[in-house]
């Protein structure tokens, strides 16, 4: 596990610059973008671990990886702590930006990027498998058209419910539930989804001829 | 060390379905020509493929259930695939030093410098000859019992693979409890290094033979039609059809030397007996 982690952050210290360069750009825009900065910073950080198995598939290099004393569970399990790691590091990192920026510890700065960094796992629990099974080209377009297809699904509920004329936002105000337990449920659902998620990839993994 | 039983893996187009057998102590060849499914083994040995029926036991254990423990005793040079090409020689170290519990860093670095590898320099940026080099001395830099060589040298010079070789030989000579599997298509290879060799042809196991045995015992013997017709054909393995008459290949040279002296014979060379066992016509 720790050679596969080494592995991974010496392959992805080549898009340090990058990333710096992201940085730079969140500390020079408006602080009013608080929120959309983090959001960067925290998809640059969870798409990692995706272009190190890019990295890994490059040019057959997947045989010769698995020959080394790894198990297939191991990689798979390495690539999720990968992401969930540089995930939550830039998170952190763009946090820390956005509340330097701003010059005051604002609640709804941390809020915003609790709930990225909880939409960018489940993006993550999405795209690994899909990466594993697919590779980074097929996997890309699966994302995007299931990304697609809930952004539309949502899209038509809301529209329905305007047209039922149906207050969605007042009936879950009505529910009066308390913030901490949405967040909880959230949390709870996320890690889910994610164990979930390893466990496909496992099954994909361990299919696979090399 | 290495026993596969009736191994069998089956492609559209292609089936493979071979055993064969490789004690402690030798360095074994495993020759034929391309796509006659050396790599197919290769894989299978290392559960990068699932096969579809046999066994593969290696330091007396079913492969299925190797862990990552058992891997440590595995080096691997694969001929179609190595390192990320984005890494450097010391990303390449710095994870071999993490993931094999014997890495000898002080060996790797030393041979390093002896085969002029750059450390910091990419590796998709080396020559073919540059990661052939790189792949062997991973392979053989954490005490491993068992080394699976596939086409080590290709892209080597002569004094590289002279290098090479001896670094191999070192290896077998450290302990005599070691054993190497390689396969090649260049002939000195087989001859300078190998013990024994087994050739495989469309997926099967044609020849086991020592590779001592096949230099001093087998032959080509080149014969006109009337000696071909009076030709004892009981020691002849294989013949082809030439513009000259036949050519023969025998495993008794000695025979054919003392009861036919006019006949050309010519010394048994490994490439030789591949073209002959793979394109002649069996007796």
């Amino acid at each position: 596990m720790k050679g596969l982690l080494i592995k991974d952050f010496r392959l992805t210290k080549n898009q340090l610059l990058s990333i710096l360069v992201f940085a730079v750009i969140f500390v020079l825009i408006p602080s009013s973008y608080a929120a959309s900065g983090i959001g960067y910073m925290t998809i640059i950080g969870a798409m990692l671990p995706l272009s190190t198995i890019s990295y890994d598939q490059f040019d057959n290099g997947e045989p010769f990886l698995f020959s080394l004393p790894i198990t297939r569970k191991t990689y798979v399990v390495e690539k999720y702590l990968f992401g969930l790691t540089t995930g939550t590091a830039m998170c952190l990192s763009g946090t820390a930006i956005a509340i330097l920026r701003q010059g005051r510890f604002e609640f709804a700065t941390f809020a915003a990027a609790f709930s990225l960094l909880l939409v960018l796992f489940l993006l993550l629990s999405i795209m690994i498998p899909f990466q594993l099974k697919f590779g980074p080209e097929k996997s890309r377009y699966m994302t995007f058209g299931i990304v697609g297809l809930l952004t539309a699904a949502g899209f038509l509920f809301v529209k329905a419910a305007q047209f039922l004329k149906i207050d969605i936002s007042g009936a879950l105000n009505q529910l009066n539930i308390h913030p901490g337990l949405v967040t909880g449920a959230s949390g709870v659902f996320v890690i889910a989804v994610l164990l979930l998620s390893v466990k496909i990839s496992i099954n994909i993994m361990n299919r696979k001829d090399f | 060390m290495l026993k596969i039983e009736n191994l069998r893996k089956d492609y559209p187009d292609f089936s493979l379905n071979c055993s064969l057998e490789i004690n402690r102590g030798s360095v074994t060849g495993l020759i034929g020509p391309n796509g006659a499914g050396k790599s197919t083994t290769f894989k299978a040995i290392l559960g990068l493929i699932a096969p579809d029926g046999g066994r593969i036991s290696l330091f007396g254990k079913d492969t299925r259930e190797f862990s990552a423990a058992d891997r440590q005793k595995i080096g691997v040079v694969l001929s179609d695939s190595g390192f990320s090409g984005y890494s450097s020689v010391d990303d390449a170290a710095a994870v071999l030093e993490n993931l094999y519990e014997k890495f000898d860093k002080a060996f790797f670095f030393d041979h390093l410098k002896k085969f002029e590898l750059p450390r910091a320099k990419k590796i998709k940026d080396f020559s073919t000859g540059m990661k052939a080099k790189l792949k062997v001395l991973a392979a053989i830099s954490h005490d491993a019992e068992f080394l699976i060589l596939d086409e080590p040298t290709t892209g080597l010079d002569v004094i590289a693979r002279d290098e090479l070789y001896l670094l191999l030989r070192e290896f077998m000579e450290q302990d005599p409890n070691r054993a190497i599997l390689i396969s090649s298509h260049i002939s000195s290879d087989l001859e300078t290094l190998c013990d024994d060799l087994f050739m495989i042809h469309q997926g099967k196991i044609i020849l086991y033979e020592d590779t001592d045995v096949i230099l001093s015992d087998y032959a080509l013997l080149k014969v006109d039609p009337s000696q071909f017709a009076a030709l004892d054909k009981r020691y002849i393995l294989r013949f082809k059809k030439e513009i000259y008459g036949y050519s023969c290949l025998t495993n008794q040279k000695r025979y054919y030397a003392e009861n036919y002296p006019g006949i050309t014979i010519e010394k048994g060379a490994i490439d030789e007996v591949i073209t002959m066992m793979i394109k002649g016509v069996e007796e």
